[in-house]
């Protein structure tokens, strides 16, 4: 398997030719430059928070919807300013809605009429395969808006690295990228036909936009005011099982039927008793799906999970299925982001956790397996390791909020005894179940027992604590070890975006 | 402050007696033969071939009956060996008598002649702590070259080919190239046998293993090591004490798991504390004391147990005493769930290109080096934490190794990597079962064959038509030789 090492990057793309640069000159007042200074909470202390660090990107005006940037560009952000092409004064701003499942943000100001006498960009549909495109931003090593040409060169439904684990639509351009450019648009004719967002490092002249549809689908999503996110699966099939001759014949398909075979639907899938194990998917939503998988749309053969991807919340959607040799038509709603673990990676203000008797205890995610560097995948703890990579799929997981680990030991004599319980799972506390971090101080609260008994994935022996010696020894501890949160179990604007503009006399 | 004096007085006398000295290395040479192992290790990657034949250059020590003793890693699996005599060119036949992967120790003898000389080792007794011996190492040159080592500490380490731990010797030599079974001679007797490196740490078999070894090897009725099958963690914590009612107990380990194959399978339950050994007293942190090597784990005592020996368990269960008494059986490595002989050919079964394994320590550290990070999470997951047998031991991890491709199974091509966990809708743990499933097709669809795999949930589908035919077509494509295991209808029965 090749592997896909892709980069973000903060900029614009560089070396504009003459030759092929577009006349942007109207478009101008529409672009913005996004400076951020953002701070990162730091998941192996999760009280804390790295380095305040600054970067740059683009963003461009699409109405009265505000700036369209990537959610990459302004996670984490304390303190966002826009810059106007050709102004000379940054203007403060903040995050109105953050998409980090596929890269989006928009922007507002404190002053609304910033944007008098600004004209919005449009979009167009789709970009043409092969067609010309020109990306508009602001690379680094230079103040002035550069613009660069590149051939629209496929189209596919792959990973987007912001967050590591979702897949959506997207658009690969042949063009020399250099790190920059985030959030700029990229304009054919006079349109735009998507937002500049990721590159793989292991090819040159390789960049990806997030097209139109997925703009669109963000922009609908947020019209009632909140941000759901793009519909979850939770359904996993065999690609291609359905050339094999045999197979075919044992699921009576007809010549000429394609489809694939659904292998597990999640307990948490919409999908959930519509869709069952060795159903057979002949088409979605009236379009016939091949045995790869695939459909037919913006005249590509994609996935037909692209289809699928760019529906919202509460949509319908419909499949032709094969089951037991009879034909059937299945509809069913779909929903957005629920209680399952999350194997990709998180934007909040601060990782949530508790602490009991100096014993911090944290939700797994990716972010805190990348503690363990750039290979985390081989050098994580192997429980740790096996539970990022199949909690969606495996029964003993689902109906689970968070995977609880045992992330830190203040060291205090309640504790001493706990170093081999590091980094193991939660499973049980006082025999009942562990489902999210939130459940150990319910569980704790009613506890008038002797002792606190935490049960740990792969860990036959049991942690014991004497019950009231650790709570007694909580405050002593917070104090030594200077933890301001006993607990944090998130706000509702956790979000990752913190940034604000002063409002007085508030 | 006298046993200094001693020790200059001894360096003072073995000055004076240097030709004594090269009379005994003398007699040494002649108990030590050079062998040459000519060994072919499991492919399993194709698993109906092997490696590459590699010669392995180790030592041999001269035992009764002139029969040489040497480690079973340089043995097992090995096509031929020759032996020389240190300073004598001559190649002599030997072949395999008898092999313990356990011990980690086998018997070899000489086929026809020879060679003239020979004299058997003397057996010292086991070294204490910081004492010191020589090794000897048979070079490319025609004579031994010796050194002098301290006995940093005794380690429980697991044997070279299986998982079983065993009390060994740790030495530091900063010198690659050692643990390729060089002697350890003190006094002109032999006290241990060099069986792997690792760094700077050379791991050695202690003496008494090896007569142990030796002498069952003379008997009828081999005794292997025997296996208690319990697993346990330090009991230090007050309050894991207090909640295992072991507050007035100053001793004793948490008992976290009984292997089903284990004497004390019936009678143990985990959260039991066990308290002594053989009336020998465990610490809380697992521990006995050993009058020669301070204290080290409990398990090491299993090295003085021989298989169907009684063994006496106290434990505490509720915060009563109770006394166990088992007879205790050999530790039998093919009866783990993941087998755990490295160097055991692996078991498969090809149909219709599906290449079908049992999961084994082999396979999985056919990964490489660093396999532990590089094999497969779900295999990885199954052998950190379910590899102990699960009801009788005949119960294995199947798994589907890979394809090989033919339009027979197009569709397929890519599925590597995962576990069979049923065949025609019959659960399968091993490839007995396996074939016994898919001589019993489903109802009403009689010509195909079904392959549930995990943890995917996946299926693979294929005719049971034509089916010999395929296995010739591969057998032919793929170069797979005759003797490769291909199912075959009805074999089951047989």
């Amino acid at each position: 398997m090749t592997r896909f090492l892709p980069f973000l990057f903060a900029m614009l793309w560089m070396n504009a030719s003459d030759l092929f640069a577009v006349n942007i000159g109207s478009m101008r007042k529409s672009l913005f430059k996004i400076h951020v200074i953002s701070q990162t909470p730091n998941y192996e202390q999760p009280w804390t928070q790295d380095p305040v660090r600054g970067s740059s990107g683009t963003g461009f005006y699409i109405g009265k919807e505000g700036i369209l940037t990537n959610a990459h560009v302004v996670a984490d952000g304390k303190f966002i300013t826009v810059q106007r092409d050709g102004d000379d004064k940054p203007m403060t701003a903040r995050v109105r809605y953050i998409a980090h499942d596929c890269d989006l943000a928009l922007l507002e100001v404190a002053d609304p009429n910033y944007f008098k006498n600004v004209q919005a960009l449009n979009f167009a549909d789709f970009p043409e395969v092969r067609a010309m495109v020109n990306t508009v931003g602001y690379p680094t090593g230079g103040e002035q808006l550069s613009t660069t040409q590149g051939v629209v060169s496929r189209v596919s439904y792959r990973r987007y690295v912001h967050t590591g684990a979702d897949s959506h639509l997207l658009v690969q351009v042949d063009a020399a990228i250099n790190p920059g450019n985030s959030g700029g648009p990229v304009i054919q004719k006079d349109k735009v036909v998507g937002v500049a967002f990721q590159s793989q490092s292991a090819a040159e002249n390789t960049g990806y936009i997030i097209p139109t549809p997925v703009v669109r689908r963000f922009l609908a999503d947020i019209k009632d005011g909140k941000y759901d996110g793009h519909p979850v699966q939770g359904l996993w099939y065999m690609e291609g099982a359905l050339q094999n001759a045999a197979t075919r014949e044992y699921h009576k398909l007809k010549k000429g039927d394609g489809g694939v075979k659904v292998s597990q639907v999640a307990d948490y899938s919409p999908a959930k008793g519509s869709l069952l194990t060795g159903d057979i998917l002949l088409a979605i939503e009236g379009k016939p799906i091949g045995v790869d998988g695939k459909i037919v749309m913006f005249n590509e053969r994609l996935s037909f999970r692209a289809l699928y991807d760019l529906k919202q919340k509460g949509d319908k959607i419909h499949f032709d299925i094969l089951r037991d040799g009879v034909r059937k038509k299945v509809e069913f709603a779909l929903n957005a982001k629920g209680l399952f673990y999350d194997p990709g990676l998180q934007y909040s203000i601060r990782p949530r956790y508790v602490t009991i008797g100096g014993l911090v205890f944290t939700a797994l995610s990716r972010n805190y397996l990348q503690e363990w560097g750039k290979s985390w995948v081989y050098d994580a703890p192997l429980v740790l390791r096996y539970v990022q990579n199949f909690a969606t799929e495996l029964h003993m997981f689902q109906g689970k909020k968070d995977i609880v680990v045992l992330s830190e030991r203040l060291a205090h004599p309640v504790n001493t005894y706990a170093g081999p319980f590091m980094e193991e799972v939660l499973l049980r506390l006082n025999g009942q179940e562990v489902n999210s971090v939130e459940d150990i101080p319910r569980i704790i609260d009613k506890e008038k027992g002797e002792f606190l008994i935490f049960e740990f994935l792969a860990q036959d022996t049991p942690l014991v604590l004497e019950r009231k010696a650790a709570m007694d020894a909580d405050t002593s501890i917070l104090q030594q070890y200077q933890i301001p949160l006993a607990k944090w179990f998130g706000s509702n604007a956790d979000d990752g975006a913190t940034a604000n503009w002063e409002v007085e006399g508030s | 402050m006298i046993k200094t004096f001693l020790c200059r007085l001894l360096l003072l006398v073995n000055l004076l007696g240097v030709s004594s000295i090269g009379r005994a290395s003398d007699r040494l040479e002649s108990s030590l033969i050079k062998v040459y192992s000519y060994v072919q290790r499991p492919d399993f990657d194709s698993p109906w071939t092997t490696k590459q034949s590699e010669k392995l250059v180790h030592m041999g020590i001269v035992v009764s009956d002139h029969r040489i003793l040497v480690s079973a890693y340089a043995a097992r699996s090995a096509k031929h060996f020759e032996g020389e005599k240190i300073g004598d060119s001559k190649r002599y036949g030997l072949k395999l008598k008898m092999v313990d992967p356990v011990a980690n120790l086998a018997i070899l003898e000489f086929s026809e002649t020879e060679p003239e000389g020979l004299s058997e080792i003397d057996f010292g007794e086991d070294l204490e702590l910081g004492a010191n011996c020589t090794i000897y190492q048979g070079t490319e040159g025609e004579s031994l070259v010796a050194r002098t080592l301290r006995l940093r500490e005794v380690q429980l380490q697991a044997g070279v080919l299986t998982s079983y731990s065993l009390p060994q010797y740790v030495f530091e030599i900063r010198k690659p190239g050692y643990g390729w079974f060089e002697p350890l001679i003190r006094n002109g007797k032999l006290v241990g046998a060099a069986i792997s490196q690792s760094g700077s740490s050379v791991f050695a078999l202690p003496v008494s293993l090896i007569k142990r070894f030796v002498k069952e090897s003379e008997s009828d009725h081999y005794r292997s090591f025997p296996e208690l099958g319990i697993s346990f963690s330090s009991l230090l914590s007050p309050a894991l004490r207090k909640y295992g009612k072991a507050s007035e107990y100053e001793e004793g380990v948490w008992i976290q798991d009984i292997k089903k194959t284990s004497a004390f399978a019936k009678v143990l339950k985990r959260g039991d504390i066990l308290l002594s050994l053989d009336g020998t007293p465990v610490s809380a942190r697992g521990s006995y004391e050993h009058p020669l090597w301070g204290r080290i784990p409990i398990v090491a005592m299993m090295s003085e147990i021989y298989s169907g020996d009684s063994v006496e368990l106290k434990i505490l269960r509720g915060g009563e005493e109770k006394t166990i008494v088992e007879n205790i059986g050999p530790y039998s490595p093919e009866l783990e769930r993941i087998p755990s002989i490295i160097d055991e050919p692996p078991r498969y079964t090809i149909f219709g290109g599906l290449l079908i394994q049992e999961l084994t320590e082999g396979l999985l550290q056919s990964w490489g080096t660093s396999w532990r990070k590089r094999a497969p999470l779900p295999y990885l997951f199954e052998d950190a934490f379910h590899s102990w047998p699960q009801q009788g031991g005949e119960s294995k991890v199947l798994v589907l190794q890979r394809v090989l491709p033919l339009d027979f199974n197009k569709g397929y091509h890519s599925m590597e990597d995962s576990f069979v966990t049923a065949v025609n809708g019959i659960p399968v743990t091993n490839l007995t079962d396996m074939a016994k499933a898919l001589d019993r097709p489903e109802k009403g669809k009689e010509s195909f064959a079904r392959f549930q795999l995990e943890p995917g949930h996946e299926e693979i589908i294929l005719t049971y038509k034509g089916i010999a035919k395929i296995h010739n077509q591969l057998r032919q494509r793929y170069g797979i030789p005759k003797s490769a295991v291909f199912w075959e209808a009805g074999a089951s029965g047989k």
